[in-house]
């Protein structure tokens, strides 16, 4: 009894070891360059973030490429976007076409600072 | 006499609005000449320290004085708006003739785009860690003149930094010891006190130790339903004569040295959870264990105190040994399995110690391992076998670490076991042979465990006291170009070759006699008489006399060149 007593408290005491996380997190915010350095048309892609771009004119659109099913990167497809991992379809707005992904790609916040800098913010990773 | 005294009149004027023109002019080429005034016309005043002052309160301190000239009463860095504070002369740093390209002697150029700022999103990219921030400013802060700041001023403004930057600073004393573990962007998890985690850990130990105790008092079936012992049974032997079991013979020391190794193999794997064997992230991840990581650095201290109480225990164990002639036939060999296993403690204690990869360990390392070269024929092949390049770095570190954690730690688990199965087999403690036809008396096993978990008890609290009292050691990360820094003294256990290495040649002195100890060690039960059967179980017989005082004048010579290194 007083073993197996001795054996929570120890497991306790590891769990709290175990707590802290040394890592830091994925960078949220991604500076893309000079608004005049980009290309003018045509989904930018970034596969770092990963993320693409759609630039109408001076409106900016930004698409997460993280796969809404298990967390692949997305790659570009006749269609728009495919998953290499499990064949999940999305058309250029993000929305599903073919499983087995069940939800649309999230828009991402694009931001333009005052020294014409795209700044991307990315909050789910 | 009007025209004199207008004349007189006219002379006085000019000279009057020569003086002025002339004094105007020296003042307009030569604008600034009193370099040595600071340029801020209204400087705020210095920020109310609290008592005690905090390190980032001290830091604020050395700021006002030294840093906010240039980096801005905010950490906002040299804008326009911090300049415009400034007397109208001195606005523009460069134009101004002070710190621009033509500029006094005794100023400095800063850069075109000016003192950076400090504080706020973005500030200080090119650091990671408060270490990095704290080494940088000690070494190229102030621009001029620059390293005129002291280690504490450097964290104390590093600390300030921080605060600046973070809502929430770290509760921790910044230094070369912690500062790693502090990464500047991003938050900081404050430190544990290591009192829950000590109270909780001997809570763990005694509640064990009493179930064990109670669970013994109890009237368990010593066989389970198929016949056979358990697998504890199996491990633990049964029951072993009176005499064997004397605390006053056998000093405890074999059972303690398992206990320690248990403490180790248990303290040891959960540092690996944390531990990065790499040059640039060992140090670090240290300090990660030792500020950061809840109970870590309990952990950590229990690992050191069992390595260190490992060896004194070992060294007991052979006088032990030695001074009760226990290594007589037919216990010689295994007296030669415990010298082996002497050494890889011995290498297992250095190459963790090695592990720590900071300005500590630097010196010993790169002795220990030159040593290596000295050893005509294959000292070359040695070294790079152990170091895997021409000089430590990433390579060698792998190689110690898995030298550490999995090829010593498996040959010392084989050959310790070994030692205890031989042990037993070669008719357990030394004793004297039993007089013919008589039944000795014996120990059940459970007045044999309940001794044991006594023992373990005991040692297990002063283990525990050592490790929330005296810290393991640990300096900052090695970083190149820092010269001299660190501790240039041999691992303790160690020292006494640091001690005969100052005595000439080092392949002799530091190799060829340290072997040659070891050599005459093992070699006491074959070249010298050994105690007679009848004279076993006590201490010192005369059979093994010469034995004795040849054992115990090495390992006291030892002890000796370890006093005496430590003292120096």
């Amino acid at each position: 009894m007083l073993f197996w007593l001795a054996g929570v408290l120890g497991l306790a005491g590891l769990v709290r070891y175990f707590s802290h996380q040394p890592e830091a997190g994925h960078p949220s915010r991604f500076d893309l360059g000079p608004l005049d350095e980009l290309p003018d048309e045509g989904p930018i892609l970034y596969p770092n973030i990963p993320a693409a771009v759609f630039r109408t004119g001076n409106d900016f659109r930004a698409l997460s490429l993280v796969c809404s099913h298990l967390g692949c990167t997305l790659e570009p497809a006749e269609s728009g976007f495919s998953c290499p991992c499990h064949g999940s379809k999305f058309s250029t707005e993000g929305r599903v076409i073919s499983g087995p992904a069940l939800a649309d790609l999230p828009d991402l916040d694009l931001e333009i600072t005052t020294d014409g800098h795209l700044i991307l913010t990315r909050r789910d990773n | 006499m009007r025209s004199l005294s207008r004349l007189l009149l006219v002379i006085f004027g000019l000279i009057l609005v020569g003086g002025i023109w002339l004094t105007a002019g020296q003042v307009s080429a030569h604008p600034l000449s009193d370099l040595s005034q600071t340029p801020s016309s209204e400087r705020p005043p210095p920020l109310p320290t609290i008592y005690p002052p905090s390190q980032a309160g001290n830091g604020a301190q050395v700021y006002w004085g030294m840093c906010q000239d240039c980096h801005g009463d905010q950490g906002q860095g040299l804008t326009a708006e911090w300049r415009a504070g400034f007397a109208p002369d001195y606005q523009d740093c460069w134009a101004s003739g002070c710190h621009g390209e033509s500029r006094p002697d005794n100023s400095f150029l800063i850069p075109a785009s000016g003192a950076p700022g400090l504080a706020g999103p973005g500030a200080l990219p090119r650091f990671r860690t408060a270490f990095e921030l704290g080494s940088y400013i000690q070494d190229a802060m102030p621009l001029s003149p620059s390293g005129s700041i002291t280690p504490d001023q450097a964290w104390e403004l590093t600390a300030y930094l921080l605060s600046l930057n973070n809502a929430d600073p770290p509760q921790i004393q910044l230094s070369g010891k912690t500062g790693a573990a502090i990464p500047i962007h991003g938050e900081v998890t404050l430190p544990e006190s290591e009192l829950p985690g000590g109270l909780l850990l001997a809570l763990v130990l005694f509640l064990a130790a009493v179930g064990v105790g109670s669970g013994l008092t109890q009237k368990y079936p010593s066989k389970t339903k198929s016949g056979r012992e358990n697998f504890y049974h199996h491990l633990h032997s049964p029951r072993i004569p009176v005499k064997q079991a004397s605390f006053k013979f056998t000093l405890g020391a074999g059972g303690l040295a398992v206990f320690f190794c248990l403490v180790l193999l248990i303290t040891g794997a959960l540092e690996m959870y944390y531990y990065i064997p790499t040059p640039e992230k060992a140090a670090e991840s240290i300090q990660v264990i030792t500020s950061l990581v809840p109970y870590g650095n309990l952990v950590r201290n229990l690992h050191y105190w069992s390595a260190q109480l490992l060896v004194i225990t070992l060294m007991v164990h052979l006088l032990r040994v030695i001074l009760t002639g226990s290594y007589a036939p037919p216990r010689s060999f295994n007296y030669l399995l415990g010298l082996i296993l002497l050494v890889v403690v011995l290498l297992l204690d250095f190459t963790g110690y090695v592990l720590r990869w900071d300005e500590g360990i630097r010196w010993a390392l790169v002795v220990g391992t030159n040593l290596l070269k000295t050893i005509p024929g294959v000292g070359e092949g040695l070294y790079s076998f152990l170091i895997g390049g021409s000089e430590p770095g990433l390579a060698a570190l792998t190689r110690f670490y898995s030298w550490h954690i999995y090829g010593l730690t498996l040959g010392a688990a084989g050959v310790g076991a070994w030692h205890i199965f031989k042990v037993r087999r070669d008719g357990g403690i030394s004793s004297p042979p039993p007089p013919r036809g008589e039944i000795l008396e014996k120990v059940p096993r459970a007045a044999l465990v309940k001794k044991e978990v006594l023992a373990m008890l005991i040692t297990g609290g002063i283990l525990l006291l050592l490790s929330m009292i005296i810290p393991a050691p640990i300096a900052g990360p090695i970083t190149d170009g820092r010269g001299m820094i660190g501790d240039s003294q041999a691992p303790w256990f160690f020292i006494w070759i640091q001690q005969t290495l100052k005595w000439g040649d080092p392949f002799w002195w530091g190799i060829g006699l340290p072997l040659f100890l070891v050599l005459i060690l093992g070699l006491l039960p074959y070249i010298l008489p050994n105690a007679r059967p009848e004279e076993l179980g006590s201490w010192f017989p005369s059979g093994n006399r010469a034995g004795q005082i040849l054992g115990s004048l090495i390992i006291g010579l030892i002890f000796f060149l370890t006093i005496l290194g430590w003292v120096r």
